[in-house]
């Protein structure tokens, strides 16, 4: 498991089984660009881990389903459906502490 | 590139400390208003400066340019929007990038100008700090703008250009922003209103409402608990020791936002020991 592009084709697939961290962000969303070098050094500390990140500057249409409407907002997801959903910027441990919450159920 | 260290804010404080890591030769950002301060500028007379007996504000920021001038230093005047410790380096949000730093200074000065009423529960759900970052969501629909400083205005002119209909409510004189799709409001944001969990409407001044999609407010004072999580305050100003040291490893404070006296040659003193403090962290990093 590594980090994975999503798009309009591939979005429901690559969340579709175990647990997964979204990442929703934008081409023009600072703190987004921080919280992918965030998330790049917990992929890297986590291998197993499924992360997606979707860019809504290129697929508005998925962020607009989920009425998400602020970057960076990330979602926590099991088998397809919503965990829990943060909006802004998380550091290291917060990450790492959903993963610990929810990883496991 | 990670620079050595990132200055937040222009005032006293924010210069002491560019001084000194510029003799220093230390690579540092300076983020702040090429104006220094305007709370500088308005003072009527500064009596208690040593050297400068009986000196107008206006003098005052004067004298203070004349230095940035000397050292030939250089002011970033995007607004910085957040801080977030990486383990070994701070990322300084501003725009739609951000700087790394192995440390920082805080020189913000107090904010005058809080949150609004019912505006701290709905960041996120229709109310936003950042413009390049959520500006793109309110494409063709209608927003509010607060903004405090003329200098922003660019920013208000890229959410002109991707909403539909802005409200502009500026917390200054002389705005010079002209779009068809802008309307200057006279009055003030008073209340951020809800329904179903998002903003729904703002409150004016004038007891009329205002129905939007979203608020952006941009200012150039941020609530310290915001700007940078899990920094130890203390009675509303940063807490720090002698050393202008905080509760971050690497993150010094200097001036008004460590508290009282808010007085300027207090924060030059503070300034300059927080950029001392800043270098002596930086050795130890090389050490390592």
């Amino acid at each position: 498991m590594k980090i994975s592009m999503a798009n309009y084709d591939n979005y429901s697939e690559l969340i579709s089984e175990g647990f997964s961290i979204v990442d929703f962000f934008s081409d023009t969303c600072g703190p987004c660009k921080v919280f992918a070098k965030i998330l790049e050094g917990i992929a890297a500390d986590l291998p197993f881990l499924n992360i997606v990140k979707v860019n809504l500057s290129n697929y508005p249409k998925i962020g607009a389903d989920l009425k998400i409407d602020a970057v960076p907002t990330v979602i926590f997801a099991k088998d397809g459906k919503e965990l829990e959903r943060v909006v802004g910027l998380m550091s290291a441990d917060e990450v790492m502490e959903k993963i610990g919450q929810y990883y496991y159920e | 590139m990670i620079y050595d260290a990132a200055i937040i804010g222009s005032g006293p404080a924010g210069l002491s400390a560019a001084l000194v890591l510029k003799i220093h030769e230390k690579n540092f950002m300076w983020f702040g208003s090429k104006n220094l301060s305007d709370k500088i500028d308005r003072a009527e007379m500064v009596n208690n400066y040593p050297g400068l007996p009986a000196i107008s504000g206006k003098a005052l920021n004067q004298a203070f340019q004349d230095s940035v001038k000397s050292m030939d230093l250089k002011i970033e005047e995007q607004m910085v929007n957040q801080i977030m410790a990486l383990g070994d380096s701070y990322a300084v949000m501003a725009g739609s990038d951000f700087y790394e730093a192995k440390s920082v200074i805080l020189a913000t000065g107090v904010a005058a100008v809080g949150t609004l009423p019912g505006e701290a529960e709905l960041v996120g759900k229709g109310v936003s700090y950042c413009a390049t970052c959520d500006g793109e969501f309110y494409k063709g629909k209608t927003i509010a703008v607060i903004c405090n400083k003329a200098r922003f205005e660019y920013e208000v002119k890229y959410l002109a250009d991707l909403a539909a209909k802005v409200y502009y409510l500026p917390l200054y004189k002389d705005v010079a922003i002209k779009q068809d799709n802008i309307e200057v409001m006279s009055a003030k944001a008073v209340k951020m209103n809800k329904e179903n969990g998002r903003l729904s409407s703002l409150t004016l001044s004038d007891d009329s409402q205002l129905d939007v999609d979203g608020v952006f407010c941009l200012r150039d004072e941020i609530s310290l608990g915001t700007l940078l999580p899990k920094l130890a305050l203390e009675d509303g100003h940063i807490a720090v020791n002698r050393s202008m040291a905080t509760s971050l490893k690497g993150c010094f404070a200097a001036g008004d936002c460590t508290g009282r006296p808010y007085q300027y040659v207090k924060s030059a003193g503070e300034g300059n020991v927080a950029a001392h403090s800043a270098i002596e962290y930086l050795s130890t990093l090389d050490e390592n």
